[in-house]
This record gives C-alpha cells, sequence and structure tokens, in this order.
C-alpha cells in the first residue's frame, strides 16, 4: 500500500516533529532543533554518500525546521540533487523545498533550471507538473528567462495533457506578471484564446486566469476572447446545477470559472457585436434573476458560490455603466444585502454599493438606502463594516443630502474607533467644503471637527479652513465670532486656538465692535491660552499680536508689554525670541502707514486642489473609494480602443457624484492615456506644498521673508505633472531653461528637483517622495557617468536613508563641478522596494552644459566685433528647424534667459531677431558664446547661430537651444 | 493571490504560501502583524478586512485559521469558498482532517495547495481531478518503493531515529501494517502516533477541523469553536 510505505518513509520525521512538540519550553525547543542540524550537517558532510530516502528526510526534517521559523543555512545543494532523482516522492520532496526556501543563488538556480529543463522534457506529465510548479512557485526573472520561451509551446502543443496544460497557463501567468518584458507575445496567443473553448472546464479556468492578467496589458491581441467568453458564461448560467458534474460547487455551476470569465469581460468595454452583447446582457440578467430564486441549499457555501458570481456580475455591470436598466436592478439587489444578516454580504453590498453611487444611472437610486447606511454606522459591531459604511456616505454624497451626511458623520465620530477617525475627519472636511451652500455651515463644521476630534485634525484640515475664510469675504465676520465663541471654552483644543489665532489676527476688526469682543477682550482670551500651547501655535500667535498691533492701535503697548517680557524676548526657543525681537522692534519704529502695509490682509489664496483630498488619498491607498473614478479610468485605460470607453468618462464628469469633480477629471487626460500621473500629480504635489503652506501660516505677517523660494517651487511643481508622462529625452529637454519642477512620476514615486548654478558649481536637491502607503525598503539612488562624461562633471552625493515612509519625501544634494565641457547627461537609477516586489527606475538628470552659463551684457558694437573673431567655420554651429511651439516673442525671450545666456536688445539690426551672449564657465576654462536665433513667422521656421571658442560647445548649446522653440 | 497562512489560535503558524517575491524577514514581519489583526477579531465579524494595501479573507475551522491576502479587484467570497475548497480536499484526503495532520503531513499539505492553486490562482476547481492528481502521486510512490528500499528505509528507522524507544516504535510499525488496508492510514498513523505520545501536551489541534456529524460536532462545541457548518462524508 502507498500509505505504508509513505509512513514509514517519514516515521523519522514524526518522531522529529513530536519530539519538538513534547518540548515544554522554546529553549527546550531549540536546543532540540540545534541537536537536529547538528546531526543533519554531520550526515551531509559524512564521508558515507547518503541514499536518496535519508537524503529526502533530512531535507524534509530542514523544511520543517524552516516552518518553524528558524533560519536555514544549508541542505540547498541536497535537495538540489534530488530534483535529479528518479524517484517520484524524492523528487518531489526536492521541489518542495527549493520553492519554500527560494535562494537568489545564481550557482544553485542554474542547477535548479537545469533539472526543471529535464523534466519538462521528460514528456513524464507528473515530473512536468512538478517543474512547472517549481517554476510558478520561485517566479524569479532567472527562470523567467529560462523558460519564458519554452512554456508557451508547451501550453499550446497539441498533445500536452490537460493537467499539465492547467499548469503551464498558471506558470506563464506567474512569470508574465513577474517579468513581461520576457514573456514574447506571438502566435501562441491567438491558440490560448481558444482555450476558452477547451472541453476541459479545468483548462478553461485555468487559462482565462491568464487571458485576464495579458488582456489588461495588449487589449488588441485578445479581442477575440469577449465572444468567446461570453458564449461560454452564457452556457455556465443556463446549465442545470447537474450538468457540469464536479465542476458544480454546492449546486452552483462552475462559480470560478463565472467569476473569472466576469472579470475577464471587464477588461473591454461592452461588446461591439449587438448579438454578443444582448446575449451577455442576458446572462446577467439571469444571474440577477437568480439571485431572487428561493437558494437550493441552506448551506453557507452554496449562498457564497452564488453570491460571488452575483457581485462579480454587479462590478461588470459598473464597469460597462451602460444599461440603466440593469444598474439599478443591481442597486436593488445590494440595497437588499444591506440589510442581510450574513455581516459579509452586508460588507460586499456597501463596498459595491460605493462603486454604483458614482454612476449617473444609479446615483439616484444608491441615495434612496441613505438611512439604512446611517444606521449601519450606527449598529454594526464590526469596526470594517463601519469603515464601509463610511465610505459608503462619502460616496453617495451631494448637495441634496451633505448637511444630512455630514451632520451624521460628526455624531458617529464622537464614538468612532481611534483607527479611523482621522479619515472621517478628512472626509467631513472634503464634503463640507464640497458642499457648502452657506459657508457659515461649513465653518461650524469644521470648527465642531476640531471640538470633537481636535487630535485627529491633521495640518492641512485647518490650513484650509482659513485658505477658504480669507478667499471669502461673505464669512470673515461670522468666522471670526465663531471662533472667538469657541474659544471661551475653558479647555479648547490647540488646533482650535490656531484657527482662531489666525482668524483673528485677521479679521478680529470686524467683530471689534461688539463690547463684549473689544479688542483688549479679544487679545486676553487669545493670551490666556498662549502658555498652554506649542511652539508652532506660539510663534502663529505672536504673529497675531503683531497683526493687532495694526488693527488695534489702542492696545499696542499691552501688546509690546507682552512682547518685551522675559518669557518672550529672552526665550529659550530661537523662533518665538527672533519673531518676539523683531514684532517688538517693528512696533516701536515704523509708522502706521509701514505696519498697515506690511501687515495688510493676507491676500486671497490661489485656488487649486484641496490639500485635505491629496491627504485622503494617500492616507486611503490606490484602491480605495476615493480613488474611485481613478480606477474607472484606469480600468479605462486598459479597455480597448478609444472609442467605447467615452460615455465612462463623460458620466465621470457630468454625475453630481463627489469624486467626479474634487479630482477635476474634466480637465484630466483622455481615457488612453497613462492614468497614472495625471491622477496622482495632485498628490505629491501636496507634499511640495505643504512646507511652503506651514511657512505662510505661521509668518503671515512677513510673508515676504519666507516665501519666495519654497512658493515659487510649489507653483511651479503644480504645474508639471502632467508633463512627466512624457518621453525621456523631451523631459531634459523641459529642464534645460529652468532649474525646479518634477523630473519624474509614477504610481509609486515621485521625483523632484531644484538646483542652482553659479559658475562652473551647482547644487541640485533631488527629492523622492513616496506616494504610496507602504514603505520603500532598500531605496537606493545611484548616479551613473560614463567614463568620458566622469572626467568632465564631477558629481559627488551622500547616500539616503534607505527606508522611505509611505507619504513620505527624502531629499539628496548633489554637488556638482563641471570640469570640462560635456554632452551626455548623468542617470539617476533608483532601486528600491516595494510590497515585496523590486522596482527600477531610470532616468536622465537634466545637467545640461548650459546650466553652466553666465550671462555677459554687452553693446552692440562689442557684440559684432566678438561675432567676426569667431569667424572660424569650426566655431559655428547653425540649424534651421520648423517650429515645435507658437512663436510667441516673449515666451521666446524667456527661454534665452532661461537657457542662461543674457538677452542683448538692440543689437540686431532686425528687431525681430533675438542675440544673446554669455560664457560657460568649466574648472578648466571659460568659453565665450554669442547666440542669434531668426524666427521666420510665414515658414514657422527658426535659424539658429552659435559662435563659441570651442567646437563642441558650439555643437551642444545648438542642440540644446534648438528644442526649446 | 499574494500569500495563504494557516495558523493555530495560539498563534503558531501551521502553513505559509507565498505568491510573490519577498525577503524572509518582511515575510514574518507581516505574519506576526496579521496573526495579530486575525486573531483579535471576534466571532461573528466579518471574514474580509482591510488590511496594508492587500484585502484579507479569512475563515476559522476549529483550531485553525486560514487566510488568504488578496488584491484589490479580486472577489473575496469566491476566495472564502476557496478557503473551503481546500479544507474539504485536506479532509478527503486525510479523512475528517484535524490540525495534527497538517502538523505531521505538512508535505502532504503542501503537495494539495500546490495542485489545487498555482501561482496564487485557481488551477482546478473539480475536487475529483484534484484528488485524482494526488492520487497518482501516491501510487507512484508506491512504484518508487521498491522492496529493497522499503526494507532499508525499515532498517534506518528502527535502527537510530526512534532512539531508546526502538519497542514502542515497533509496537506502532506492526500496528500502523495492520491498519494499513483502511482507506486512510497516515492518519490513523498520526493518531495512533499522539495517542500514544503526544496526548497529554495536546490542546485540541485533535479534533477535526470539519466535524463529523454527531460526535465531532459535539466535541466541538465544547470549545466553543466556530463552525459555521456540519457536515459531510
Amino acid at each position: 500500500m502507498p500509505a505504508v510505505s509513505k509512513g514509514d518513509g517519514m516515521r523519522g520525521l514524526a518522531v522529529f516533529i513530536s519530539d519538538i512538540r513534547n518540548c515544554k519550553s522554546k529553549e527546550a525547543e531549540i536546543k532540540r532543533i540545534n541537536k537536529e542540524l547538528a546531526n543533519i550537517r554531520s550526515k551531509f558532510k559524512g564521508d558515507k554518500a547518503l541514499d536518496g530516502y535519508s537524503k529526502k528526510k533530512y531535507v524534509c526534517k530542514l523544511l520543517f525546521i524552516f516552518l518553524l521559523g528558524h533560519d536555514i543555512d544549508f541542505g540547498h545543494m541536497e535537495a538540489v540533487n534530488l530534483l535529479s532523482s528518479n524517484r517520484y516522492t524524492e523528487k518531489q520532496i526536492g521541489y518542495l523545498f527549493i520553492s519554500v526556501l527560494v535562494n537568489s543563488n545564481s550557482e544553485l538556480i542554474r542547477l535548479i533550471n537545469n533539472a526543471i529543463k529535464n523534466d519538462l522534457a521528460s514528456r513524464n506529465p507528473t515530473f512536468m507538473g512538478l517543474a512547472l510548479h517549481c517554476i510558478a512557485n520561485v517566479g524569479s526573472r532567472e527562470m523567467a528567462e529560462a523558460f519564458a520561451g519554452e512554456i508557451p509551446k508547451i501550453l499550446v502543443a497539441g498533445d500536452t495533457m490537460d493537467s499539465v496544460k492547467q499548469s503551464a497557463a498558471l506558470c506563464l501567468l506567474r512569470l508574465y506578471r513577474t517579468s513581461p518584458d520576457l514573456v514574447p507575445m506571438g502566435d501562441w496567443t491567438s491558440r490560448v484564446v481558444h482555450l476558452l473553448n477547451d472541453q476541459h472546464l479545468g483548462v478553461v479556468t485555468a487559462a482565462t486566469s491568464l487571458i485576464t492578467t495579458l488582456a489588461q496589458k495588449n487589449p488588441e491581441e485578445f479581442k477575440t476572447s469577449v465572444s468567446l467568453a461570453v458564449s461560454r458564461l452564457s452556457r455556465i448560467v443556463t446549465s442545470a446545477s447537474t450538468d457540469l458534474q464536479d465542476y458544480t460547487y454546492y449546486f452552483v455551476p462552475a462559480p470560478w470559472l463565472s467569476v473569472k470569465l466576469l472579470r475577464l469581460l471587464q477588461c473591454y468595454p461592452p461588446p461591439e457585436d449587438p448579438a454578443v452583447r444582448g446575449r451577455l446582457t442576458e446572462c446577467l440578467e439571469t444571474i440577477l434573476n437568480k439571485a431572487q430564486e428561493p437558494p437550493k441549499s441552506k448551506k453557507v457555501q452554496h449562498s457564497n458560490a452564488k453570491n460571488a458570481v452575483l457581485f462579480e456580475a454587479i462590478s461588470l455591470i459598473i464597469h460597462h455603466d451602460s444599461e440603466p436598466n440593469l444598474l439599478v436592478r443591481a442597486c436593488n439587489q445590494l440595497g437588499q444585502f444591506l440589510q442581510h444578516r450574513e455581516t459579509n454580504l452586508r460588507y460586499l453590498a456597501l463596498e459595491s454599493m460605493c462603486t454604483l453611487a458614482s454612476s449617473e444611472f444609479s446615483h439616484e437610486a444608491v441615495k434612496t438606502h441613505i438611512e439604512t447606511v446611517i444606521n449601519a454606522l450606527k449598529t454594526e459591531r464590526d469596526v470594517s463594516v463601519r469603515q464601509r459604511a463610511v465610505d459608503l456616505l462619502y460616496a453617495m454624497c451631494d448637495r441634496s443630502n451633505a448637511q444630512q451626511i455630514v451632520a451624521e458623520m460628526l455624531n458617529y465620530l464622537e464614538t468612532a474607533d481611534y483607527s479611523i477617525r482621522e479619515e472621517i475627519v478628512l472626509k467631513v472636511a472634503i464634503l463640507a467644503e464640497k458642499y457648502a451652500v452657506d459657508y457659515t455651515w461649513y465653518v461650524d463644521t469644521i470648527l465642531n471637527l476640531i471640538r470633537i476630534a481636535g487630535d485627529y485634525v491633521s495640518e492641512e484640515v485647518w490650513y484650509r479652513v482659513i485658505q477658504i475664510v480669507i478667499n471669502r469675504d461673505d464669512v470673515q465676520g461670522y468666522a471670526a465670532k465663531t471662533v472667538f465663541e469657541a474659544l471661551q471654552a475653558p479647555a479648547c483644543h490647540e488646533n482650535l486656538v490656531k484657527v482662531g489665532g489666525y482668524i483673528l489676527g485677521e479679521f478680529g476688526n470686524l467683530i471689534a465692535g461688539d463690547p463684549r469682543s473689544s479688542p483688549l477682550i479679544q487679545f486676553n482670551l487669545l493670551h490666556s491660552k498662549f502658555h498652554l500651547c506649542s511652539v508652532p501655535t506660539r510663534a502663529l500667535l505672536l504673529s497675531t499680536y503683531i497683526k493687532f498691533v495694526n488693527l488695534f492701535p489702542e492696545i499696542k503697548t499691552t501688546i509690546q508689554d507682552v512682547l518685551r517680557s522675559d518669557s518672550q524676548l529672552k526665550n529659550a526657543d530661537v523662533e518665538l525670541q527672533q519673531r518676539a525681537v523683531e514684532y517688538l522692534r517693528l512696533s516701536t519704529i515704523a509708522s502706521t502707514d509701514i505696519l498697515a502695509t506690511v501687515l495688510e490682509e493676507m491676500p486671497p489664496f490661489p485656488e487649486r486642489e484641496s490639500s485635505i483630498l491629496a491627504k485622503l488619498k494617500k492616507k486611503k491607498g490606490p484602491s480605495t473609494v476615493t480613488d474611485l473614478e481613478e480606477t474607472k479610468k484606469e480600468r479605462s485605460a486598459d479597455m480597448n480602443g478609444g472609442t467605447e470607453p467615452a460615455p465612462v468618462n463623460a458620466s465621470a464628469v457630468s454625475t453630481p457624484s463627489p469624486s467626479a469633480d474634487l479630482l477635476g477629471l474634466g480637465t484630466g487626460p483622455p481615457p488612453n492615456a497613462a492614468p497614472a500621473p495625471a491622477s496622482s500629480g495632485s498628490l505629491l504635489v501636496d507634499v511640495f506644498s505643504e512646507p511652503a503652506s506651514a511657512v505662510t501660516q505661521l509668518a503671515p505677517g512677513s510673508q515676504e521673508n519666507f516665501a519666495s523660494p519654497d512658493l515659487a517651487s510649489s507653483e511651479l511643481v503644480s504645474e508639471e505633472p502632467s508633463e512627466a508622462a512624457r518621453g525621456a529625452d523631451e523631459l531634459t529637454h523641459k529642464f534645460v531653461c529652468k532649474n525646479n519642477g518634477v523630473l519624474f512620476e509614477n504610481q509609486l514615486l515621485q521625483i523632484g528637483l531644484k538646483s542652482e548654478f553659479r559658475q562652473n558649481l551647482g547644487r541640485m536637491f533631488i527629492f523622492y517622495g513616496n506616494k504610496t502607503s507602504t514603505q520603500f525598503l532598500t531605496f537606493t539612488p545611484t548616479l551613473i557617468c560614463s567614463d568620458e562624461l566622469q572626467s568632465n562633471l564631477n558629481l559627488q552625493t551622500k547616500p539616503v536613508d534607505p527606508t522611505v515612509d509611505g507619504g513620505a519625501q527624502v531629499q539628496q544634494v548633489v554637488n556638482i563641478e563641471c570640469i570640462s565641457d560635456f554632452t551626455e547627461a548623468p542617470v539617476l537609477n533608483i532601486q528600491f522596494r516595494y510590497g515585496g516586489t523590486f522596482q527600477n527606475v531610470s532616468v536622465k538628470l537634466p545637467i545640461t552644459l548650459n546650466k553652466f552659463f553666465q550671462p555677459t551684457e554687452m553693446a552692440s558694437q562689442d557684440f559684432f566685433q566678438r561675432w567676426k573673431q569667431l569667424s572660424n567655420p569650426q566655431q559655428e554651429v547653425q540649424n534651421i528647424f520648423k517650429a515645435k511651439h507658437p512663436m510667441d516673442p516673449e515666451i521666446t525671450k524667456a527661454k534665452i534667459i532661461g537657457f542662461g545666456s543674457a538677452l542683448l536688445e538692440e543689437v540686431d539690426p532686425n528687431p525681430a531677431n533675438f542675440v544673446g551672449a554669455g560664457i560657460i564657465h568649466t574648472r578648466t576654462a571659460q568659453i565665450g558664446c554669442l547666440l542669434r536665433l531668426e524666427p521666420n513667422l510665414q515658414a514657422q521656421m527658426y535659424r539658429l547661430t552659435l559662435r563659441t571658442s570651442k567646437e563642441t560647445v558650439s555643437q551642444r548649446l545648438c542642440e540644446l537651444l534648438s528644442e526649446q522653440f | 493571490m499574494r500569500f495563504m497562512l494557516l495558523f493555530s489560535r495560539q498563534g503558531k503558524l501551521r502553513l505559509q504560501k507565498w505568491y510573490l517575491a519577498m525577503s524572509d524577514k518582511e515575510r514574518k514581519k507581516m505574519v506576526r502583524e496579521l496573526m495579530q489583526v486575525v486573531l483579535a477579531r471576534k466571532p461573528k465579524m466579518c471574514s474580509f478586512l482591510e488590511w496594508r494595501d492587500l484585502k484579507v479573507v479569512y475563515k476559522r475551522y476549529a483550531s485553525l485559521y486560514f487566510c488568504c491576502a488578496i488584491e484589490g479587484q479580486d472577489n473575496e467570497l469566491i476566495t472564502l469558498e476557496l478557503i473551503h475548497r481546500y479544507v474539504e480536499l485536506l479532509d478527503k484526503y486525510f479523512g475528517s482532517v484535524c490540525e495534527l495532520d497538517i502538523i505531521f503531513n505538512f508535505e502532504k499539505a503542501y503537495f494539495i495547495l500546490d495542485e489545487f492553486l498555482m501561482g496564487g490562482d485557481v488551477q482546478d476547481t473539480s475536487k475529483k481531478s484534484v484528488l485524482k492528481a494526488i492520487e497518482q502521486a501516491d501510487l507512484l510512490q508506491e512504484e518508487d518503493e521498491s522492496p529493497e528500499s522499503a526494507v532499508m528505509s525499515k532498517a534506518h528507522w528502527e535502527g537510530g531515529d526512534w532512539g531508546g524507544g526502538g519497542g514502542r516504535g515497533r509496537c506502532l510499525s506492526s500496528l500502523v501494517g495492520g491498519k494499513a488496508r483502511t482507506k486512510l492510514p497516515h492518519t490513523v498513523s498520526v493518531q495512533l502516533l499522539y495517542s500514544f505520545v503526544l496526548y497529554p501536551v495536546l490542546l485540541h489541534s485533535h479534533l477535526p477541523i470539519i466535524p463529523l456529524k454527531g460526535s465531532g460536532s459535539l466535541a466541538c462545541n465544547t470549545m466553543n469553536t466556530l463552525l459555521v457548518f456540519n457536515h459531510l462524508i
């Protein structure tokens, strides 16, 4: 009997396991394990060659020890030896060991690959299965390199057994996931699609998984799968529960396959062929109908499997977003689930309804369930379900129900789980702002937020309320009055002191007429909180005081006394001390006019995306409700062709759904564009702008002193993201005429630059922003220069911290010295691990020769004299090219100045031409450069002439500048 | 699917399967964290939770938690049934499987999982085809064991591995031999092993994961387990 030999074969292992289980303490266990390890080591090292059985047993013991959580650093070789055994059990254990203890030891991988190769070629289906499993389990790049070409052949070969086909399909899928570049598309793809017609449902299941993943990246190639999938699905949903024999699961026909087929269809827009489309609609209707039928079994497995198919069908309906009838039916079905006794179903219904809420067809239908959802918020015992309810309320919110929803959320906040408070605060703040008809309501809501959950109110939230109050003069008086009243509370949150301090400092005068809030009372009220606050808040309050000096001359002396006190003037904190000293001086020596100018009311903030929204997105990660529209966009980007996605986008723009407008989709890229940069750009903009806004908030009175560099950069950055998707070279060109901006951006990472250059030296600040909520590990940026470039350009930098927390930003400084002129650009290579996968990004660093330009002003006469001196043919380079941008003289001037040369007016006899001059500084030489740009508006052409004392410099500068116009 | 974990109520990891490359250290950290989260959840709570950037689907069977981490767009309910199908497969193979079966035959648990899932995707959902594949493998194993090797292996464990317990070993071997004709002898051998050697230190890990109608479910009720269904075989 097989089982007996099996029992015998593993007897030693069984005893070892029971020994371990008998150990009374951790120490005893470790002792026993060490003894065993020593034993195994000596056996492996011993003179006697071990037979296969012993090897198998010891390898298995090692595996067990590893699975207990101990490190195993030997035995790999023995395991590899087992792979070449002819005995199935030995081979199997060998493969298991390799699969579990993958080691990137390349020597070993080669040996393993050899064994796998032999087994794949063996034509023994069991051995082939083992080998394919091993490839799928390890899935490393080396394996992909070795086998990615081979497996498609096995998959589509006519004589491959069904079980091997299944393994081959999933094995290929795994390789494609890890190294898509290594899996060659080709003839096999069309044959794989036809596996959807296979007799064997197991093969169809495996093939559907593979096709779904492949179709996401190559929709065109797998387009034919749509009709095949629809007909397969139709056959399944209409079959009687016994038709599919063993593929029927608790009276549900082939639930796994159904779910997978429905997933596959979500890679595409609704079928164009009316027949296919009709058949699919029929399928979806049948699935919805079945949900209403009485269950065929009381077992939870039956209802789970049935509902799994139903939820996937609803996902498809939402994805297509084209059949109002189906959408409303889906919504009603989910509405039933909202009150189901199964917690799982309530959870999923809430989750699924969130996506429905964004469809214009079903938004209203979703809204009818508001009471149920609010009730869920109050009564659900599971925090993860309540979280879903919050998400859904957020998604279904519009102008008609905003007041109710915000009130309920605030209500819930009082008792909410600590883990989700911050998120609720953000959501309330966003909704209150978005749907505020009456800004007094908005102010009340935010102050309530601070009162109820002050600790969870992040900086962004209170910055935002101040921005809004400053930008809307109809609410300023009310805001001043409300914060004044709120500050009366004996214990109020520090965030309230911040908001109150700022608002009273700006608009305290609006309520000063009331004797109950006279200037002195306002001041005393604020100052009574002063000593309880942290340093940044105190700094803000000091600024408020100096603003009071301007607003209320009558309390000037009181304030000066406070500023003059030792606790201010001699404060240990440098910032506070400096403010006290400066403000005191300012209040003493400046005339009222100067004071009034310096401390003028803050100008309105430029309108841009709410920083809170960015924060929420950052917090929730990429796959959640708030990103609904983005997910949609991503999906539509996956879709095939550009015709169908249009309705999706149109609805996103026109629907009253909250996320649509907030994300500014209207200005988003066309559906076929890469989704990542556009959607996430705003997110990192914020990382950049945070410090800037912090500065302006804290030092409102003296904005000029602080703001310029930071503000300028944040403005620049916010223009960038959409451009980031363009080609790398184009990117470098973009930086030729400027020094700051976003260099690179994808879904995970954003790289921003700020740089400055003087003569032949420069310094570049590289900012790496982690856009995800997960840590990047082993984060290593490296600068790569070719040998030639290295001798011309000296770059120095320090390594950065290898971990970058989610949402965090790290900075790296590169010191640059130009030794001699150069043409290439250094490459910035960044490697890191994100969620277990290895990421590698390379971008050209925009350090170009013109960065070392110093402008030189000169008169017309000098210019022409030098021009003639540089008449040697090698010194001149000329380029005639077509204009790539509108030929606006002002822009052209700005670009020439940005390029680094001086723009010389009234030099060229033709005023339409541009003339520039400057010196390129390198360590070894200074190279004078003259340039002349002649636009021809009629032909939309330019002629650019460069004359420098060095041929290579003329050449390079001409190349660089030509790309700019 | 990104990974699958089996762990006991006491927080002992019984099986781990990773479908994504990750360092050992990270894995350990994730396992620790996730176990904490899942074990802290009360019965009747929903089987899904958001964790890091993943969705976690879990279900408890007797003393064992089965826990899968899936991606954003994956279907939660079908994953729940995936877990159940795996438990059914284990149950069919071992004959009312219990945690101990999985501990002592961990390699078998892996093989069955591998037949069922590959690279995180379901390979075949038919119980029959998966079990047939496993049976075939077992048959191959039988052919492997030529008479000499069987003797050799026998000599081997009699010679050393049992240490002082030679007598007990023999006794067990004869018992196992005697029982070998039953359909699920390896389970028997495990149950014998623990009844002789291990019983005193066991908690409840010998109870079937899927209780039998009648006796099994009674035993489970006494330990207040969360068994959503009672059934089978």
